[in-house]
């Protein structure tokens, strides 16, 4: 049985051992205490609740955007000519490659069976990851989840933090669920869950994509009717992925093709800018 | 340039990830969104123009909460508005012994964390909403380990104190003695 100055003095330690600052002896002595003790265990409890609504009474800052857009004008942008004449060559290269695939695209029916276009054949495996990620994480996100700044502050890397106000602001009638790290296959993902309209899409980023990345592209695959995993939904699972700074982003949806095509070319390039701006 | 363009880029990187979180605890401790959103920008453009002054590898949220605070106080300071003193309340200090109530609402807890003196507001967000460890508090908030944990102390208790009264005052089936003749 516990002394009533036993619980006293355990329920001084109680925040600070919720806050981790305490020496392992410590919070050994508390846990132990805490298995006996009903009365403190409530107590301990009921702070964490106080924690947990703190965090969600916090404003969720929704315009951080225009904050940080103001900043970043603010700082002086000087830019040497050796900037300019390489982002001049990748902004040409983007654009043949862009015409390339829209020449390539408008000769080839939709529902034409063809072999998976090159760069799809080379990313094949990191697709499968992303796609089996969206299935095993983003498909299983319950439904009563919403959007919670506190509770994405401390699942996602802060680095990628920005990543969420952009997504949300380019995604129209979808809106952003979840943001984490997760990881799947040994791959590790930032891994932001949107919803909307009945739909769940994934915007998946992963560091250090494999070797054989086609340099500064943007490339928009339609699924493989070989490719089981491209078939899920009756087939309709789409992934576009653009690559940037060591970084491969792919998103994943079940919309419809131009509906998917439409939300990958607006979310994808601004993804891409901020991955390339955190780049040393 | 190269330099001014690695500084630039480095600032985005370490700095700029954090301006969310600055923004949310701004908003809280000034109570005015457009006040908060003038301190985060002058917190960030005071930040760029020190950036040469911090260390990388180490806190740069730290860093950046100490800023803002002294712009905050600076705000205060422009608009008279004095950190509240405080006074001994027998009747919280009473409140703040008993057990926690079993239920209470997040309106509730939002309606006792705004009760809360200045310098015990700003401990209690940073270390229960932004999980800042105690160094990092005693670096934002620029005071001593041992004054962080005083004040968190204190502020935790008395946020206990203000729910207690506020549930005791709400609940349903309170009610009034009056003296019948």
């Amino acid at each position: 049985m516990t002394t009533p100055s036993g619980c006293d003095a355990i329920r001084e330690l109680l925040d600070s051992y919720l806050g981790n600052e305490l020496l392992v002896e410590t919070n050994h002595a508390v846990l132990q205490h805490l298995t006996g003790c009903s009365e403190c265990s409530r107590e301990l409890a009921a702070r964490r609740r106080i924690r947990e609504f703190l965090r969600e009474a916090l404003p969720t800052a929704p315009d951080a955007i225009s904050v940080e857009s103001r900043v970043l004008q603010q700082l002086p942008r000087r830019v040497s000519w050796f900037t300019v004449r390489k982002l001049a060559a990748v902004a040409a290269l983007l654009a043949v490659v862009s015409a390339a695939w829209f020449i390539t695209r408008s000769l080839r029916s939709p529902v034409q069976s063809s072999p998976p276009p090159p760069a799809a054949a080379l990313l094949s495996a990191v697709y499968r990851n992303t796609l089996d990620n969206h299935v095993e994480c983003g498909l299983a996100l319950p439904e009563s989840v919403t959007f919670n700044a506190a509770r994405v502050a401390r699942r996602l890397d802060p680095a990628y933090l920005a990543l969420v106000d952009i997504v949300e602001r380019e995604s129209g009638p979808y809106h952003v669920a979840e943001a984490h790290d997760c990881s799947l296959h040994d791959t590790k993902f930032k891994h932001l869950i949107l919803r909307g309209a009945g739909h769940t899409i994934s915007v998946m980023t992963l560091r250090e994509p494999p070797s054989g990345m086609p340099p500064a592209a943007v490339l928009i695959s339609k699924p493989q009717a070989s490719d089981p995993i491209w078939n899920l939904r009756d087939g309709r699972l789409e992934a576009a992925a653009s690559e940037a700074a060591g970084h491969l982003t792919v998103l994943v949806s079940d919309l419809d093709w131009a509906e998917h095509e439409q939300l990958a070319t607006r979310v994808l390039p601004p993804v891409t800018t901020r991955l390339h701006g955190m780049a040393r | 340039m190269r330099n001014e363009r690695d500084r630039r880029e480095r600032f985005i990187e370490d700095a700029i990830p954090h301006l969310r979180g600055l923004l949310r605890s701004a908003t809280r401790l000034a109570r005015s969104r457009d006040t908060a959103e003038d301190a985060v920008q002058e917190t960030f453009l005071r930040a760029w123009k020190s950036f040469d002054r911090f260390q990388p590898g180490t806190n740069c949220r730290a860093w950046l909460y100490r800023i803002m605070f002294v712009v905050l106080a600076q705000y205060r300071r422009a608009q008279s508005v004095q950190p509240i003193l405080v006074d001994f309340d027998p009747a919280l200090e009473q409140a703040a012994d008993q057990p926690m109530p079993d239920v209470f609402t997040r309106d509730q807890v939002a309606a006792a964390f705004d009760k809360l003196p200045s310098p015990f507001r700003e401990a209690v967000l940073l270390a229960d909403v932004e999980e800042l460890s105690y160094r990092e508090i005693a670096e934002a908030l620029d005071i001593p380990m041992g004054t962080v944990m005083s004040r968190l102390s204190r502020g935790r208790r008395l946020l206990r104190g203000h729910l207690r009264l506020l549930v005791d005052r709400s609940a349903p089936g309170r009610t009034t003695l009056k003296r019948v003749q």
